[in-house]
């Protein structure tokens, strides 16, 4: 390994002190070498299963990605060039403590379409606690632009949309689909799109302008409370299509099993 | 006869029952070995989370020192050429030969360090909770983290393991983090995906080629960052 003499002194350090500062040795970032590579992923085989196997190493399953890459482009412009511009000179002008009690707001409106959908997945503890979350924070946190259900009582956010109740029935993700202004999104969760917007407070706005604006607000508000995180997420990837997919499906399976 | 059949008996039971404590004992210690493992990882990260917290919020240090700083507190805990290794799986890592898997394993911790590491700026001001870390698979320990910020929470999972199994046990294990999680989304999985497939249509060289470039526009990219933030300074003092 070539390493034996730092885990040794590790180990010492480590044995006569768990708080101390770890000696500089261990930072070193160097390759792992040796003639039993093998062997160095037997502990880990499992985990990464599908990365290991060859046999199972096989395509997404993605029979719209012409449409989809092309999409993505789109959609990869638009935000460059129409979302990201305002939520720029929006984020200078409001101070950030503003926008995150307008950004609860909108999260305080959404929950017609989580307590249903935690409803839906029998998650009756959580449905509970986002319908007080709901009353206190319309009341106390003065129609959600505070959050003293989360700061006082510890009733956290939670996060629940028609995609998951799918999800949680077992329905699998079909294949990915890039929708226009939405982003990375699979058959289900498009599916899903259509009860949660019939719960979405935002929709029913009258009129229709009124509506578009509201979420057109909400978007530039988000974004502008997350500045550059796609731009440095996208920096990453070797090919940002195929790394967006893998992202929103790993975030979506998770999201499914909580 | 029944003598004999008594003294064996005797014998057996005496043999055995030492057997038994034994099992007992280790069990008793594999639970204390355990409990001290959970410890020894809690204590780790939250040592190293908090030492980060405090470099960030720290507004003495200037940015070059603080990312430098930074990453020394993140290494301390991070296994990153085991993260090397794991993206590149078992099918190609052996393959390699010394010198590529070195060239692979810089160009990554580079890497994930100019995207992660860095990126730990924004949970400034952040409040952290830590969970308690949990026995995976009967070798791993998962803890989960979570930053709170005024607008939102964000779930960091810790994965874990011991590196040189056997002779650390005894003095607390050395634990050391093989994956991290972010949202449920894994760097070595998300890494490891974008990293196969682009082998898949080319060779190793291109790929490392590739990495040299990312990096390489990772740095302009913060440079631009500071040079367009000087112009809408400079703009804005003629407004």
């Amino acid at each position: 390994m070539g390493r034996g003499p730092f885990i040794v002194i590790l180990m010492v350090s480590l044995g006569v002190c768990l708080c101390v500062h770890l000696p500089a040795v261990y930072a070193q970032d160097t390759a792992l070498q040796g003639d039993d590579v093998a062997d160095e992923f037997d502990d880990f085989e499992d985990e990464f299963e599908d990365m290991m196997d060859e046999d199972t190493e096989k395509k997404v399953f993605d029979p719209l990605i012409g449409y989809n890459r092309f999409m993505y482009r789109v959609n990869d412009k638009i935000y460059l060039v129409v979302i990201a511009p305002p939520a720029h000179i929006y984020a200078k002008v409001v101070p950030k403590p503003v926008r995150a009690s307008v950004g609860r707001m909108f999260h305080n409106l959404g929950f017609p379409m989580r307590f249903v959908n935690m409803l839906f997945q029998f998650k009756f503890k959580r449905a509970r606690i986002e319908m007080g979350r709901f009353l206190v924070n319309s009341t106390f946190g003065i129609g959600g632009l505070f959050d003293p259900a989360d700061r006082y009582l510890e009733w956290h956010r939670g996060d629940e949309d028609f995609g998951q109740t799918l999800g949680v029935y077992g329905a699998g993700d079909g294949f990915p689909i890039v929708l226009p202004l939405l982003g990375p999104s699979n058959l289900r969760d498009t599916l899903g799109i259509v009860p949660d917007t019939l719960m979405d407070p935002l929709a029913y706005v009258s009129p229709t302008e009124a509506s578009v604006g509201l979420y057109a607000g909400k978007i530039i508000n988000h974004t502008s409370l997350h500045l550059s995180d796609y731009e440095n997420l996208k920096k990453d990837a070797l090919d940002p299509y195929t790394f967006f997919r893998d992202i929103y499906k790993q975030n979506r399976d998770k999201k499914i099993k909580e | 006869m029944k003598k004999l059949l008594f003294v064996s008996l005797a014998l057996l039971l005496f043999v055995q029952s030492p057997s038994v404590a034994d099992d007992k004992k280790d069990e008793k210690k594999a639970v204390s070995d355990l409990a001290r493992d959970r410890k020894a990882v809690s204590d780790l990260i939250r040592d190293a989370m908090t030492k980060v917290m405090k470099i960030i919020d720290d507004k003495k240090i200037e940015p070059d020192a603080k990312t430098a700083e930074v990453h020394k507190a993140a290494s301390a805990l991070l296994d990153l050429p085991r993260m090397a290794m794991l993206t590149l799986g078992r099918r190609r890592w052996p393959n390699l030969d010394k010198e590529q898997r070195k060239e692979f394993t810089d160009l990554f911790v580079k890497q994930v360090k100019a995207s992660y590491v860095d990126r730990l700026n924004q949970f400034g001001g952040a409040k952290i909770e830590f969970g308690e870390p949990v026995l995976k698979k009967n070798k791993f320990l998962h803890m989960l983290v979570t930053v709170i910020n005024e607008e939102q929470r964000v779930i960091l999972l810790y994965k874990l393991y011991r590196s040189k199994k056997s002779e650390s046990y005894q003095s607390g294990g050395v634990w050391r983090i093989y994956d991290l999680e972010v949202e449920g989304v894994s760097i070595v999985k998300s890494y490891g995906a974008q990293y196969r497939e682009f082998l898949q249509k080319a060779t190793f060289a291109e790929l490392l080629e590739k990495m040299k470039e990312k990096i390489q526009d990772v740095e302009n990219g913060s440079k631009d960052k500071e040079k367009s933030a000087d112009r809408r300074r400079s703009s804005g003092d003629k407004d």
